[in-house]
């Protein structure tokens, strides 16, 4: 991602949001309605990792739609409604990967690129979760406290994401990296 | 598996309703449960919403798995252990009905003494009652709208044509994809891969499921820079682009009616909180002696 063109919604950037929307919507879909054994008790959620890989490989447009709308269309698929805050939150996890460039993340094709890659998962997912938990739930919407959204909605859901994100992204990457290699893309 | 959204046609008052109607009358419930902190306003409101989802007419089968969610979002989180355990009265009730206290922890000078009372129930009741008043109000959205008609809905609000062709090409690609995944499986399975292998803890879990997602994205954009060449080749961008069903979205006498109807409510409720004692914290402190 060059840090110039960074804000650019050209063609490219459409089509890819629309890919990373779906992408992200379907998955979530399908993760919630897995059962897996022994996980009952643990959140899996991998397809986090979808709007971060999104951020960092088209820039923050991009992944703040895959994550904001990518969200709604997993929600509609499920029958669960509409929940904003969340929407933007999770928006706003692609919106942070894709800032990578200024924080000093390029190119992403050495194993350090790939540490950097899961280091930005973590700051995306815990930056991007704080919104709804920390400033819209307690703050706009006012149905939980600061206390109460800090314990039992920042910390759990901010955690599971940063530890996904940061497992399933440099796998995401390592393999964009092989097909460009091999498309000469 | 076939995938779809949950879509219901139908022929009800709210499903004749335009989106954009649906949509801002949302904004307006959802703008109304902020102003007020009073239990009886926000009981009313949330009446009033269950009356509008009424006119919906939708199947118990398809919305309750959406009702528990916000249920125990309402009940567990918020009910039992955000207003138990951080729940606080307003500072100016100076009144104090104790139901129960959790045992005094003491680490060296620092004590901590929680005890849950009536007046933190009532902030409780009207934290509980504002998400189960947002879905009443969504869910009529969400289940007589067609997605297809989202992007159509949103650029007749005034968002730029990328982002409202965007919203439409990614509900577009849904099928697409979850055709994909499924397919996906398949092949894995064929491969000898578990997705239903046990142990390995909650890391190995996750990285159980990069087979699985690393071919679905890895394809997916591949396939896209096909699409944003087909593109290009057609001038897209180059000018404004036409929406066909744009003209099927029009306001009705119903739509105007639904709008003014929900902003006279919003207008009422503002106007009861800034002048008279229906709108700010309430507690029946007579009812408990």
């Amino acid at each position: 991602m060059d840090k110039n063109n960074m804000w650019k919604f050209g063609t490219r950037e459409i089509v890819y949001s629309a890919i990373g929307a779906a992408l992200y919507g379907v998955l979530n879909w399908v993760f919630n309605n897995l059962t897996l054994p022994g996980s009952t008790l643990v959140s899996i959620r991998p397809p986090v990792a979808i709007p971060i890989f999104m951020g960092i490989v088209f820039g923050p447009v991009v992944g703040f739609f895959t994550g904001g709308v990518g969200n709604v269309i997993g929600d509609l698929l499920s029958g669960y409604g509409f929940f904003w805050a969340w929407d933007v939150g999770n928006g706003l996890i692609g919106l942070i990967a894709g800032l990578s460039p200024i924080m000093g993340a390029m190119g992403m094709k050495s194993t350090q690129d790939y540490v950097k890659a899961a280091v930005i998962s973590v700051i995306a997912s815990l930056v991007g979760i704080a919104f709804p938990a920390l400033i819209a739930d307690p703050f706009i919407l006012r149905n939980i406290d600061f206390n109460g959204g800090l314990t039992t909605e920042w910390l759990p859901a901010g955690i599971t994401d940063a530890i996904n994100g940061a497992i399933i992204t440099p796998i995401l990457l390592y393999a964009w990296n092989a097909y460009r290699g091999r498309s000469g893309r | 598996m076939l995938t779809t959204f949950k879509f219901l046609p139908g022929q009800s008052f709210i499903h004749r309703l335009d989106p954009r109607t649906k949509l801002i009358v949302f904004v307006l419930v959802m703008i109304a449960t902020i102003v007020v902190e009073d239990v009886r306003v926000l009981a009313a409101l949330f009446a009033l919403t269950l009356v509008y989802y009424q006119f919906a007419r939708l199947p118990w089968r398809a919305t309750w798995k959406a009702w528990a969610v916000v249920l125990f979002f309402s009940i567990i989180i918020i009910g039992l252990i955000n207003a138990t355990l951080f729940g606080q009265a307003p500072p100016y009730v100076k009144t104090s009905h104790p139901i129960f206290s959790f045992p005094t922890i003491a680490i060296g000078k620092f004590v901590i003494h929680r005890v849950v009372t009536w007046e933190i129930v009532f902030v409780g009741l009207a934290r509980m009652l504002r998400p189960l008043t947002i879905m009443a109000m969504i869910l009529p959205f969400t289940f007589t709208t067609s997605p297809y008609m989202y992007g159509v809905a949103f650029r007749r609000m005034g968002i730029p044509d990328g982002v409202a062709f965007a919203l439409d090409l990614s509900l577009r690609y849904v099928p697409t994809i979850a055709r994909d995944f499924f397919i996906t499986v398949d092949a894995q399975r064929a491969r000898g891969y578990e997705l239903e292998a046990k142990g390995g803890g909650v890391i190995n879990m996750i990285r159980r499921s990069a087979p699985l997602i690393v071919p679905v994205t890895i394809n997916s954009i591949a396939g896209g820079e096909e699409v944003v060449e087909a593109m290009e080749l057609r001038a897209f961008g180059i000018g404004p682009r036409t929406w066909t069903a744009s003209e099927n979205l029009r306001f009705t006498v119903a739509d105007y009616g639904t709008m003014v109807f929900f902003a006279l409510i919003l207008l009422i409720i503002i106007l009861l909180d800034q002048f008279t004692s229906y709108g700010p914290y309430w507690f029946p402190a007579q009812w408990f002696g």
